[in-house]
């Protein structure tokens, strides 16, 4: 065919069609064409030539033997959690795709090989997906990879040459997974390339250094205290705050010493009951240069005047057991001796010290007694979540209560079972439904959750429709795996 | 009519697109229903919409046709979808339906009758005489939009197909509306399809010159159509576009066989959307292509289930091709292993007589048994047990679900083939039929 495309390319107007490589077959039509024009020729022998290509086309034999899939280890799962796999994907959206493949890995059942490609797919975008998608994807899985090369791009690993060669996002990841598993081993990594990475990414590997936190890190990250760099102090500064045994957090101890104190005793009152314990505030007079290097600010960030600023700043990084030990009162009763005139700014500065240094005593009673400071939900222990949740003021516009949901959400994944049947206790319909609560509610607490929107009154809202249909398909992908 | 009870996939298919399917799966839960019913010929329901009175549902089991109150032009509508899927989970006792199914069932029984009348009042009123006439008449417009299409051809041969792919869209589009305007949609579809080889990018030569060489074909056998041999000219006329009277089928003998359907395609052309079914006969061992049309939202016939059998008639459409219709009732065939193919040899072997008989011969669908996936020099091949392989298509999603369906071991797999390569259908294994059609990343339903 190669002449004739040749020749119809450039046109039959440039001369008689290029014959060459024309079987005998074909040639021997031209016979009859002679005195047809260039062009109807031309088209005529190329039907005849598509007709003998096309009827003639022979096997051919493969390159090389594909190697076979290694048998798989684990066993397929049911007809129905496949099914439901299928509809999972069909509807889209993230959370009940992780929930279904954590559910298989947990049981130790993979997915139909028909659905791998599919599920890789989404998992070639999202590491976190896709890693979940490798737990469960078997030897099949994994045969299957080495055919695409989106399914089989290496994601960050635990190598050093990572590290050296990665992307910022590339290097963070590894950051944090390192932390979990050897936190020194991260630490040595960000020390080799100290020297000459720019400050706003030593400023993020510090960050990543929150995951695994110990008194192991507390000579480096103090020596970061004296950088160039303001945020990376500051980054340093933030991580020593939180370790409680650290010089940083006895700089601060020693420093609010003198500014906290309790008033002298009382003489008895007339019916002889002893007056509650009262504390006293004094304000610091001035900035001490030295405070600087510790990650203090002169300037208030807040309108607020500048020496309560200062008191905040320290008090807020002194650890509440701290005051409870030094002044032998327990939590309540501090809160209660907070002074009047700063009782707002100690009740802020000692739930910011909270959500730094967690302790359970000191939960309830800062809970109520401050509006709700940002990390105070996420540092209050597991135990103590479902009276939390019980005890979280009732908000009026529906959108509020939302917006309290979505903070709820955020500070406390994965949801336990006891908070979420508190939460459902605790919320109306409206709010639930528009948080999005039938994705995220553990699973114990979804029937609570389809009876309470049931109940909502306009039944034929589109929102609730998926929502129950939500739950419904989480209802049977539990009674699938963990009947 | 069907052998098992409808399954959820059944339905979701029906689905006309993706948001019905989803909307209807959300419908589909008892709380959404005031009542529902059913019987053997259908079932029926009372849907809580947005509006104040609920929206009645019917529908009719037997060819899965639906009728809702609500005002939704697509069909089905995602209540009747709801229902159904409803059904599929939690059947209800049979019960006697209510007046407003009734009324509906008595109104389609007279439309059918009324339909089932009309084509022998047609042909006892037709005259032969102007049947012929009219189809002379036919015939001149048709040719003289060939004669058209002739000269454009050769036009775009004598100065060069290399100006093709410049001369963009609208340079087919005209030529191929003056071929509907001349009555000849085949050929019209041919030009559209030359648009998009000339479109296609690098390599679009070699298909773009075939594709027009055998239109000039066309041409040439339109102008000696009255003295081609009569397959040759029903095959003309069959691609050309020209309809068959169900009369005319009528009076052809039909094929009883085990008729397997081993492939389910739904394409969207324009918004006609046209469902192709290959079926194998167990016995007779021969292909046929049973297609349906539905117009925008309509329903598209639901009587055949891909991996189903049935003991069926087939008509064949006249000529040599493979195309052909259901004649009567038809009832699901005994339960029997994956019948086709073991050799690409005879794929190629049956290929080459259709092309033989019919120059215009697109594809052909068969099923194969035993065949793996290997890599070829260039791409991936499908190969017998003797070793010998075809080329799959380039760049195929379904490609994948075959490789992970079968881990490189072989399999049984219906496939298309369209004298180069391989478009893998549908999958069979021990325990389900898997339409690769759906895993092409825009099929309906999935």
């Amino acid at each position: 065919m190669k002449g004739l495309l040749t020749s119809a390319l450039l046109g039959a107007q440039q001369g008689p069609p290029d014959l060459q490589g024309l079987p005998d077959q074909v040639m021997a039509l031209r016979e009859s064409m002679t005195d047809l024009p260039g062009e109807v020729q031309l088209l005529e022998l190329a039907a005849a030539q598509s007709l003998y290509e096309r009827a003639g086309v022979r096997p051919i034999a493969a390159a090389n033997a594909l190697p076979l899939a290694p048998l798989d280890v684990q066993e397929c799962c049911t007809q129905a959690a496949a099914d439901l796999l299928e509809r999972i994907v069909q509807r889209g959206g993230n959370e009940l795709l992780f929930e279904w493949l954590t559910l298989a890995a947990r049981a130790k059942r993979r997915p139909p090989p028909r659905l791998l490609p599919r599920l890789l797919d989404l998992g070639a975008s999202q590491a976190a997906l896709r890693r979940a998608v490798e737990r469960v994807m078997d030897a099949r899985g994994a045969w299957l990879c080495q055919f695409n090369a989106a399914w089989s791009a290496p994601l960050p690993s635990d190598g050093d040459a990572d590290w050296e060669t990665g992307t910022k996002v590339q290097r963070i990841s590894l950051l944090e997974r390192l932390r979990e598993s050897s936190p020194a081993r991260a630490r040595e990594l960000i020390q080799a390339t100290w020297h000459t990475d720019p400050a706003d990414e030593r400023e993020r590997w510090l960050t990543a250094l929150a995951v695994g936190l110990s008194a192991d890190d507390e000579p480096w990250l103090e020596s970061c205290l004296d950088d160039r760099s303001a945020k990376v102090r500051e980054a340093a500064a933030e991580l020593l705050a939180r370790l409680p045994d650290s010089a940083y957090v006895r700089r601060m101890t020693e420093r609010a010493q003198s500014w906290l104190t309790l008033a002298a005793p009382s003489k008895r009152g007339l019916l002889g009951r002893t007056k509650p314990p009262q504390l006293e505030a004094t304000l610091p007079a001035e900035f001490d240069s030295a405070w600087t290097r510790d990650g203090l600010r002169e300037k208030p960030a807040a309108a607020i005047g500048p020496r309560q600023w200062w008191l905040e700043q320290v008090l807020s990084r002194v650890p509440p057991a701290v005051w409870s030990r030094r002044f032998e009162l327990s939590p309540e009763a501090l809160v209660a001796a907070a002074p009047e005139e700063h009782r707002t700014l100690l009740l802020r500065s000692w739930a910011a010290a909270y959500a730094r240094h967690p302790s359970a005593e000191w939960t309830m009673p800062l809970f109520g007694a401050q509006s709700l400071q940002p990390g105070f939900l996420a540092a209050a222990p597991a135990e103590q979540r479902p009276e939390l949740v019980r005890r979280l003021e009732p908000l009026g516009a529906p959108g509020q209560e939302w917006a309290l949901l979505a903070e709820v959400r955020q500070a406390w994944p994965p949801l336990d079972e006891t908070t979420s049947a508190a939460l459902v206790e605790r919320f109306g319909a409206p709010a639930l439904l528009a948080a999005d609560a039938a994705r995220w509610i553990a699973p114990g607490s979804l029937e609570q959750l389809e009876q309470r929107l049931a109940s909502v009154a306009d039944a034929s809202g589109k929102k609730l429709d998926q929502a129950l249909f939500e739950i419904a398909l989480r209802r049977e992908l539990h009674q699938e795996f963990d009947p | 009519m069907m052998s098992q009870p409808i399954s959820r996939e059944d339905v979701l298919r029906l689905a006309p697109d993706a948001s019905s399917a989803k909307s209807g799966q959300e419908l589909g839960q008892d709380r959404k229903w005031m009542s529902r019913g059913g019987d053997s010929q259908g079932l029926w329901g009372e849907c809580q919409g947005s509006g104040k009175l609920p929206y009645q549902v019917r529908v009719d089991l037997s060819d899965l046709a639906t009728k809702c109150s609500c005002p939704s032009r697509k069909f089905p509508c995602k209540h009747a979808l709801g229902l159904l899927l409803l059904h599929v989970e939690k059947p209800v006792a049979s019960t006697a339906p209510p007046a407003w199914v009734v009324e509906w069932r008595a109104s389609r029984e007279a439309r059918a009758a009324q339909v089932a009348e009309k084509p022998k009042r047609a042909t006892a009123a037709s005259d032969p005489a102007a049947s012929a006439k009219r189809r002379g008449e036919r015939w001149d417009r048709v040719k003289s939009g060939l004669a058209d299409l002739k000269t454009w051809a050769e036009d775009l041969v004598r100065v060069g197909i290399a100006s093709a792919p410049g001369k963009g869209f609208e340079f087919f589009d005209h030529q191929a509306r003056r071929l509907v305007d001349a009555q000849a949609p085949g050929a019209a579809r041919w030009v559209r399809e030359l648009g998009s080889c000339a479109a296609a990018g690098e390599g679009w030569q070699g298909p773009f010159l075939e594709r027009l060489s055998l239109l000039h074909l066309m041409t040439v056998a339109a102008e000696r159509a009255d003295s081609l041999p009569s397959t040759v000219r029903a095959d003309l006329e069959a691609t050309l576009g020209l309809t068959v009277a169900a009369a005319e089928l009528d009076q052809l003998p039909a094929l009883r066989d085990d008729w397997q359907v081993v492939s389910h395609e739904v394409e969207l052309d324009d918004r006609l959307r046209v469902q192709r079914h290959w079926l194998f006969g167990r016995k007779h061992r021969r292909t046929a292509l049973h297609l349906s049309f539905a117009h925008g939202n309509a329903p598209l016939d639901g009587r055949l289930r891909l991996g189903e059998s049935y003991d069926a008639e087939l008509v064949f459409y006249p000529g040599s091709g493979m195309r052909a219709a259901l004649r009567g009732d038809f009832a699901p065939a005994a339960e029997a292993p994956w019948n086709g193919c073991d050799s690409l040899a005879e794929l190629l072997d049956r290929y080459a007589h259709g092309l033989a008989d019919c120059p215009w011969l697109e594809s052909l669908g068969l099923p194969l048994v035993a065949v793996a996936p290997q890599r070829g020099s260039s791409g991936w091949l499908l190969c017998d047990r003797a070793g010998e392989g075809l080329p799959l298509r380039a760049a195929e999603p379904s490609i994948m679900a075959l490789l992970a369906v079968s881990g490189g071991n072989p399999v049984d797999i219906a496939v298309e083939f369209d004298g180069r390569s391989l478009r893998p259908m549908c999958l069979a294994t021990s325990r389900e039929f898997i339409n690769l059609r759906l895993y092409s990343g825009e099929g309906v339903g999935l």
